[in-house]
């Protein structure tokens, strides 16, 4: 009984505390919704100009390239577009915003600090260098390896008939 | 691809192309400048599968569709490929890449993100400012409920 009393003695500050959690829960779904949204438009745009670009290709494209090629794009990128950029940009940005605060809390409140975050910051770009040029490549041989497989497919099914022709169904 | 050359004799370069060409226009097929058997050899080489071998006598270039992989046996000649290989970039991905990205996300979009993002930073950090002014204004008796507060919120840490 006595808490109770207690606790309704501080309900303006209380009040004031669960608001500022509101807003912080507000603000986060609504950049969450901002980002799926705009990474929904960027998708749409990119694979409508991809596509457009795709049809005013010259003949002889299509007989240049191997099919799988052109499906690569249109499978795996799109995917990549559609659904892990916006969650890394989502990511990324929640990410940048945070280091950014503490920085900046930390700095105001012992200004010595900003020395060791240098320090850290040098040591965290090197490991940044290191990791994102092994990782960018290894993610760009993983697509490009897709290209062949994909045109596989899709020419033994364009020829199926022929490899039953020829009684070559089994590799 | 020795026994390739072997088949194959004179300044001629072969490939040995991934893909079916089937009804196509541009191309007839012919069997003239190979006969069954080398076909057959070839098979036996390749661990694959040749149904047909057209000759263009444009680009003096054989392609043989096989269902394995692109194989290529050169002989001195330097005739151009038809196929296109799928080029890879490398080196870092420059900063009008990401540009290109962001405008396709579109400004408005862009704003509204970067906004929310930092309404959120700055009322979760002010909630915690604010939960240690209160807590400072508080007397002794608020403490073992705070403690509790600290506690769960050292459990959410991961």
């Amino acid at each position: 009984m006595s808490n109770f009393r207690h606790f309704s003695g501080n309900l303006g500050i209380r009040n004031l505390f669960i608001n500022f959690k509101f807003i912080t829960g507000i603000s986060l779904t609504l950049s969450t919704f901002a980002i799926s949204f705009g990474g929904l438009k960027a998708a749409d745009k990119l694979q409508k100009s991809l596509l457009n670009h795709t049809f005013k290709l010259p003949l002889i494209y299509f007989y240049d390239t191997p099919s799988g090629i052109v499906l690569n794009r249109f499978t795996n990128d799109i995917q990549t577009i559609d659904t892990l950029l916006p969650i890394n940009f989502r990511d990324w940005t929640s990410t940048a915003f945070t280091v950014i605060s503490i920085f900046l809390l930390f700095s105001f409140q012992m200004p010595m600090i900003i020395l060791f975050l240098i320090a850290i910051l040098v040591v965290y770009f090197f490991i940044l260098s290191v990791y994102i040029t092994s990782s960018r490549q290894l993610k760009r041989m993983e697509l490009n390896s897709m290209s062949p497989i994909l045109s596989h497919f899709t020419e033994s099914l364009n020829g199926k008939s022929i490899i039953r022709a020829f009684k070559n169904q089994k590799l | 691809m020795a026994k390739l050359q072997k088949i194959f004799p004179g300044n001629r370069k072969i490939r040995l192309f991934f893909r079916v060409i089937h009804g196509n226009p541009f191309f007839d097929f012919s069997i003239n400048d190979l006969n069954e058997k080398q076909i057959m050899n070839l098979k036996e080489i390749n661990r694959s599968v040749i149904l047909f071998c057209s000759s263009d006598f444009y680009l003096k270039n054989f392609h043989f569709i096989s269902l394995n992989s692109t194989i290529e046996v050169e002989s001195g000649n330097d005739c151009k490929s038809l196929q296109t290989k799928e080029q890879m970039v490398t080196g870092n991905i420059g900063f009008d890449v990401y540009l290109k990205y962001l405008k396709c996300v579109q400004p408005s979009y862009l704003v509204w993100i970067l906004f929310m993002n930092f309404i959120f930073q700055l009322t979760s950090l002010y909630s915690n400012v604010w939960l240690s002014n209160w807590n400072d204004a508080l007397g002794n008796e608020q403490y073992f409920k705070l403690f509790i507060y600290f506690l769960l919120g050292l459990a959410q840490c991961e």
